[in-house]
């Protein structure tokens, strides 16, 4: 149990050196949101057993990262882990295609609520944007999906 | 029901947080705990630079120290101009009866990350409150000014960048004293100067410090050189733009100005100093 956690926990931190790897070498903070895609692979892949409590974790981890407002990526996150526990079923039963279109506007709603929240902390202008994290995000999408699936089975994480 | 609450109980969260300092606490806790982080996102880098470090020919080495000693023999003859400059000026300054201008010390650091915000400019760096770095602390690289400290943890802090779109400083150009403000766009190579009237004095090339003025930067670090000068018919303000001095997307290490005297001499080269 606490091995599994310990498994998921990983490759949130994982992501989150990605995400502080990619601001480093593109100068575009959040070119892709790797704290979202890995938090999303593993509601949808294991619904029952990662929710909430790790979006919060996540989420208040990232807003002291990013020196924002606590709250600010911990609601954004907390949406993203809702919406998959909302549409895990079918988002399992799509193409590849049809899951990167859905990506694409999940990230792309994600990213405008974060531009929202951003524009009542300070009169920011936002260094990345936010359709350029959707595509971006959505085209990785794949590739993540096949890596964690795999890392998940080497593990031996199922649902229940 | 659940997800409203809960959605409900983040925005007050997140209102608290940024309208009161009730979840500071909270919050350099949760920095001083993912400080690591940071410091694993800057390993690859360092090793990759141990490595690069490693294979330079011996020969590379020797033309590189020889390089330094000559830019070191440069530098040197400058400082000695600079003390006599400094003790002529600050004879004259008491001649006018003004008070003796403000001094500071340095502190080393080293940039280990950039902020994966995708709304703001902000850099850590790798020293904090144990090394008496404070909120609002300027800290500069060798060519200008980076940006100032905006959250301190024990071992890290976090620097917004003067290209920030929220961030403002007072300048004033070097070739005539005029004052404006230098307001960050957003774009790493882009300040807007703001408040120049049409018929103002400045020119493309002008160079632009640190006027000193607000209190929270010393006075006469180079910020950023002008680099376009629109002046439109019937507008009020000129439409100014400089680009900053300081290596704002590749510096790797950067200086923490403290006010002369604070710090004690031996941490001045970027040692760890001891808890207060």
């Amino acid at each position: 149990m606490i091995r599994d956690a310990l498994v998921v926990l990983f490759t949130l931190l994982v992501a989150m050196l990605l995400s502080i790897w990619t601001a480093d070498v593109s100068g575009w903070p959040q070119l892709i949101d790797w704290v979202g895609l890995v938090l999303f692979y593993w509601v949808v892949a294991l619904p029952a057993r990662v929710g909430v409590t790790y979006a919060l974790l996540t989420g208040f981890v990232f807003d002291v990262l990013s020196a924002s407002p606590l709250g600010h990526y911990a609601l954004i996150m907390t949406l993203v882990c809702l919406f998959g526990q909302l549409i895990y079923m079918r988002f399992r039963k799509l193409d590849t295609l049809s899951q990167i279109a859905l990506i694409f506007m999940l990230t792309g709603v994600a990213r405008f609520v974060d531009v929202w929240l951003a524009s009542f902390e300070t009169q920011a202008v936002t260094v990345t944007p936010p359709l350029l994290t959707a595509l971006c995000s959505a085209l990785v999408w794949p590739l993540v999906m096949q890596i964690l699936r795999y890392f998940r089975r080497y593990h031996g994480l199922t649902e229940w | 029901m659940r997800a409203g609450l809960l959605a409900a109980f983040l925005i007050v969260i997140w209102v608290a947080d940024r309208q009161t300092e009730v979840l500071d606490p909270i919050r350099r806790a949760g920095l001083d705990a993912t400080d690591f982080i940071f410091d694993l996102a800057a390993v690859p880098g360092n090793v990759w630079q141990a490595l690069s470090e490693a294979s330079r020919s011996e020969d590379a080495i020797y033309n590189r120290v020889d390089q330094l000693e000559r830019e070191n023999l440069v530098l040197q003859a400058k400082l000695q101009q600079m003390v006599a400059l400094r003790a002529e000026n600050s004879r004259l300054r008491a001649l006018m009866n003004a008070g003796p201008r403000e001094r500071n010390d340095v502190l080393a650091t080293e940039v280990v990350g950039v902020s994966p915000n995708p709304n703001r400019q902000i850099i850590a760096i790798d020293h904090g409150s144990r090394d008496r770095v404070y909120v609002g602390q300027p800290l500069i690289d060798s060519d200008g000014l980076l940006g100032q400290v905006v959250e301190v943890s024990s071992d890290a802090a976090q620097v917004l960048l003067i290209s920030d779109a929220s961030h403002s400083i007072p300048v004033q150009i070097t070739r005539n004293s005029v004052r404006a403000i230098a307001e960050g766009t957003g774009d790493l190579s882009r300040l807007r100067i703001e408040y120049l009237s049409t018929t103002t004095d400045v020119e493309i090339g002008d160079q632009l410090v640190t006027s000193g003025l607000g209190g929270r930067f010393p006075m006469g670090y180079p910020v950023a050189k002008v680099v376009a000068v629109d002046r439109t018919d019937g507008a009020r303000f000129a439409t100014v733009w400089a680009e900053p001095l300081a290596q704002l997307s590749r510096t790797r290490h950067g200086l923490l100005l403290f006010p002369e005297g604070i710090l004690a001499p031996e941490v001045n080269l970027g040692a760890r100093a001891p808890a207060p």
